[in-house]
């Protein structure tokens, strides 16, 4: 009898080593069906595990709160937080408000109204290690806040934003658990990954795709504040508002509550990340 | 850009009303004072129930201000 090779039958094609069981799990929630979709979803699982093809050295996930993946086309794909894809406020699903605009690329802000909430309390993030990430795909200068929440009347932010000096230079504008401030750095480009990373009480960095461009010797406040982060602007904690809306496109965000990277870290971190967009074809 | 103006009472109706699958209107003070909801919102709107903001009128968007 001759020998046939065995074919698989009703799966998506996954590479060699299988579906990741929570990238299933996302996949599944998302009710994302497409073969390219599928396997950049699950080859970022396992980077972000250490068990992938560009990281087998660090454990990102378990550090993770919460990320989001934005893939699928849709709010309701968009939506599910990666580490618990479950449709709860309590699991961090985003809820879209205002005029964005979902596709391929990820989700677009408008600019005027458009945030998400994350759901993420501000006083569950720690003072002296944690960290803040998103990806957008436009390279224009703009006063804006791409994630975070800012205390009120303190302002006392935890948030990743842009801004002019004299309406000149781009920079850095925002904080982590201190008061709203510029960075020194001028920047020329401004997308891509962009990460918030507080290493200890008393310093902050901020990462644009894995080079530090920020450093940052302010002590973190304790803040008790319970209302949330938003994705695509700030949250004015006094009238539990949005403010300073973005108009960028997001391709990935994250929120690591009490967990920050190492500098030799951060560079594996955006290689997952760049490679995750490349596969998409929406790399910046 | 344009903006789409809302009175009073319909920015009541319309505060955290699911607009399509997943997304909810989020009514904002204009910069010379109306309420208004943004072209995305009406554009993208398919609850049966508040179509009729596709028959607003448009007035030009002015930035507000932030304190």
């Amino acid at each position: 009898m001759a020998n046939f090779p065995t074919i698989a039958i009703g799966l998506p094609f996954v590479k060699a080593g299988g579906l990741d069981a929570d990238a299933a799990a996302l996949i599944t929630a998302a009710g994302i069906t497409n073969t390219t979709q599928i396997n950049a979803i699950n080859n970022i699982f396992k980077d972000l595990k250490g068990q992938g093809t560009n990281n087998s050295t660090y454990d990102f996930y378990s550090r993770l709160t919460a990320f989001w993946l934005f893939v699928g086309g849709s709010a309701a794909a968009h939506k599910f937080n990666a580490k618990d894809p479950r449709d709860l406020d309590a699991a961090y699903r985003l809820s879209f408000s205002g005029g964005w605009t979902h596709d391929s690329n990820g989700s677009k802000g408008n600019g005027t109204n458009s945030y998400a909430d994350t759901f993420l309390a501000q006083n569950v993030i720690a003072t002296n290690t944690n960290g803040l990430s998103v990806y957008f795909r436009e390279n224009t200068a703009r006063n804006e806040i791409q994630i975070g929440h800012l205390k009120r009347p303190e302002f006392y932010a935890t948030e990743i934003g842009m801004g002019y000096i004299s309406g000149a230079n781009t920079k850095f504008f925002g904080g982590d658990k201190y008061d709203q401030n510029f960075g020194t750095t001028n920047y020329t480009n401004i997308n891509g990954l962009i990460r918030l990373n507080r290493t200890s009480l008393t310093n902050y960095k901020v990462y644009r795709n894995g080079v530090q461009t920020e450093s940052l010797n302010y002590t973190a406040n304790t803040i008790t504040d319970t209302t949330t982060l938003l994705i695509g602007a700030e949250r004015r904690s006094d009238t539990n508002t949005a403010q300073s809306y973005s108009n960028k496109t997001f391709c990935f965000a994250d929120i690591m509550v009490s967990n920050t990277l190492s500098a030799a870290e951060e560079l594996v971190y955006y290689n997952i990340i760049q490679a995750f967009q490349t596969a998409l074809s929406r790399n910046v | 850009m344009k903006v789409f103006k809302l009175t009073a009472a319909q920015k009541k109706q319309l505060l955290g009303v699911e607009f399509t699958t997943d997304n909810y209107f989020n009514p904002f003070l204009n910069g010379d004072g109306n309420w208004v909801i943004s072209s995305e919102e009406v554009n993208q709107t398919t609850n049966e129930n508040f179509t009729w903001v596709k028959d607003l009128p448009q007035i030009e968007y002015i930035k507000p201000t932030e304190n």
